[in-house]
């Protein structure tokens, strides 16, 4: 029954007192050792762990009186029982008194010692079991005691709000992220917005009839004016009984997944419209040709073809920036700072240019301040940057037109770069829209340049990245300006 | 009317599909007027009076076409001017901009984006001739 044999210690200096025990007892199954001295006793009582010990009173080195008094005072484990051949009441008395469990008077048989033993060992059981009660008690206590610790903890570093209610809906908790969302800004309590929607959704719970219900998600807005939606996920706590002891609500922050999905449904929208006007333009201009309309006019015929080719060519170049710019976007590309010579950059794209410029007979001046030294950014960056408003300024431009491109330092901080045209111009209707994804400026003006309307979104999204500014003034029929100021040291705030 | 069928306003600022509707509206015998966008648009036809105004929902990635249909209607010297809608954002909105909700919007008929040759014709047709019978 009990998983732990019983150790008997036989402090005794006859060793055939010794050894007469250890055969009696070990017949009763229980582990016997012995020790010649009190001094041996005291040692292997401290050290080793006896149930019981059997201690002769008269022993040389350290007497059983004080091997007694010894245990009793280090508290050690165990149950002494006297055994002595000075059988008197007077030191029987005083062995008990100084802790003896029992008491047995020499020479004794055999029935007699494990009689005495047995007692003792009952004794011991009955401790060791009254032990491991307790023990079982401080543990489940202590579990306790670390578990609701432990919730405490979690529920107080959650980062998503948490208000546990009643089941009649009054608030009885709310963790420390509750706090941070509603009550700085000086807000001094939850806001009713939060309170109204956590009680209807109580509310349902409580009416539904569907037992199994086990959670609702609502959204919210703050009504404070701010964009910030939240959504509020609302379950029902029931008992170990079965019934319904309160709610919790958890409530997260989803402003930001908001806001991206309404980029994304945006950016589709914007995507899906400017890729439908070129395939538009071109199944019109096949029916045209097709149902015979047409027919009687073949210049018309070879003039719509041809503009056709051209929708075509410019979707397929949408499609081309479209890829690369998601590219980027995705990260697949970060951007490296180092120190770039802005001229040489500027210098390259303008000589990647003069064909296509000659082409359509238009000049392009490039000027350089002599001051401006390397600036701190992303190389490929400024190639895309500067290609794009230099290609720009060009396609836009008419011909004998003129592109003028300077850059020069601000101050020792910043260093602004311009891009002036004599083009088209751009309606003031359009600038608002200019730096927009995939916007374009549409009209008689433009109807023949291919464009994906990426490029200023591009210039937008490198110069943001660059910590610098953009801006335009423009007079349609006249001409356009960019302006672009980009900081010569990066700024510590960007990374990368 | 002179010898043309009508004179039609066309207000878009996509110049290729413009150019199909001109295609197709002078090959059918209409006189047509074109604005790149709804502000210059708008005077045109307080200027020349169209028999009837085709308007683009999208100007500048924005849906100003529903302003300024909104305006031609409200517009004493352009109230009794039919208004045709043209506009492919209901695929991409996922919203019916035809006349299911007639309070919904001023305009007096819808087409779609890439427009249907003979469609177009019939809604023009019919729309000029009930504005001229109920004058």
């Amino acid at each position: 029954m009990d998983d732990f044999p019983i150790r008997i210690l036989v402090v005794d200096d006859e060793k055939t007192i010794r050894d007469g025990l250890k055969i009696v007892l070990s017949e009763e199954k229980y582990e016997v050792e012995g020790a010649g001295d009190g001094r041996e006793g005291y040692e292997k009582a401290r050290a080793g762990e006896f149930d019981i010990a059997l201690i002769d009173l008269k022993m040389p080195v350290m007497s059983g009186m004080d091997l007694i008094q010894k245990i009793n005072e280090e508290e050690i484990e165990l149950l002494p029982v006297v055994i002595t051949g000075y059988a008197s009441i007077s030191s029987a008395v005083q062995a008990m008194k100084a802790g003896a469990y029992d008491y047995l008077a020499k020479p004794f048989t055999p029935d007699e010692i494990l009689y005495v033993v047995n007692r003792a060992v009952e004794t011991v059981r009955l401790k060791r079991s009254r032990l491991k009660l307790i023990e079982e008690r401080e543990m489940s206590l202590k579990d306790l005691e670390s578990e609701k610790g432990r919730l405490k903890t979690v529920l107080e570093s959650i980062g998503d709000g948490i208000i546990v209610t009643d089941s009649a809906g009054n608030i009885v908790l709310a963790n420390p992220a509750v706090y941070e969302m509603f009550l700085r800004e000086g807000r001094k309590d939850i806001p009713d917005s939060i309170k109204n929607k956590i009680e209807s959704m109580r509310q349902r719970i409580e009416n539904t009839s569907d037992e199994s219900f086990s959670r609702l998600v609502e959204e919210v807005g703050l009504e404070d004016g701010s964009d910030s939606v939240l959504a509020i996920s609302c379950s029902p706590v029931i008992s170990g009984r079965g019934d319904l002891i309160g709610y919790v609500n958890s409530i997260y922050d989803i402003t930001h997944q908001k806001e991206i999905d309404r980029a994304r449904m945006n950016f589709i929208m914007t995507v899906t419209h400017e890729l439908k006007a070129p395939i538009g333009a071109i199944q019109g201009y096949l029916d045209l040709v097709l149902d015979g309309t047409l027919d009687d006019d073949p210049d018309k015929v070879r003039e719509v073809i041809g503009r056709s080719r051209n929708s075509a060519s410019s979707l397929l170049t949408m499609i081309q920036n479209l890829l690369s710019a998601i590219r980027k976007h995705s990260g697949l590309r970060k951007s490296e700072f180092e120190q770039v010579q802005l001229a040489e950059i500027g210098k390259q794209a303008v000589d990647l240019l003069r064909v296509r410029a000659d082409e359509v007979k238009v000049e392009i001046e490039f000027d350089a301040a002599g001051d401006l030294q390397t600036i701190e950014a992303d190389k490929s960056d400024m190639n895309d940057l500067l290609n794009n408003l230099l290609s720009n300024a060009v396609k836009y431009n008419k011909p004998g037109g003129k592109v003028v491109v300077s850059m020069a330092l601000v101050n020792d901080d910043y260093v602004e770069i311009k891009c002036a045209d004599t083009g088209v111009g751009i309606p003031s209707e359009a600038v608002p829209h200019l730096f927009d994804e995939f916007f374009r400026v549409r009209g008689e003006a433009t109807r023949n340049v291919p464009g994906t309307g990426l490029g200023l979104f591009i210039v937008k999204n490198i110069v943001d990245s660059h910590g610098g500014k953009i801006d335009v003034s423009s007079k349609p029929g006249e001409g356009t300006e960019f302006r672009v100021i980009l900081p010569v040291r990066r700024k510590a705030r960007e990374n990368g | 009317m002179g010898d043309a069928k009508g004179r039609v306003l066309v207000i878009d600022d996509d110049p290729d599909f413009v150019d199909i509707l001109k295609i197709i509206l002078e090959k059918d015998g209409y006189e047509i007027e074109v604005a790149s966008d709804p502000q210059s648009g708008f005077q045109k036809a307080v200027d020349t009076k169209p028999n009837i105004i085709l308007l683009d929902v999208m100007f500048y990635a924005e849906t100003l076409g529903f302003e300024y249909c909104r305006r031609f209607k409200n517009g004493a010297d352009t109230k009794d001017i039919p208004v045709i809608m043209i506009t492919s954002v209901g695929d991409v909105y996922g919203v019916d901009f035809w006349p299911a909700d007639p309070d919904m919007l001023p305009a007096d008929d819808y087409i779609a984006k890439p427009v249907n040759k003979t469609d177009l014709l019939d809604r023009v047709d019919r729309l000029i001739k009930r504005a001229s019978g109920e004058k």
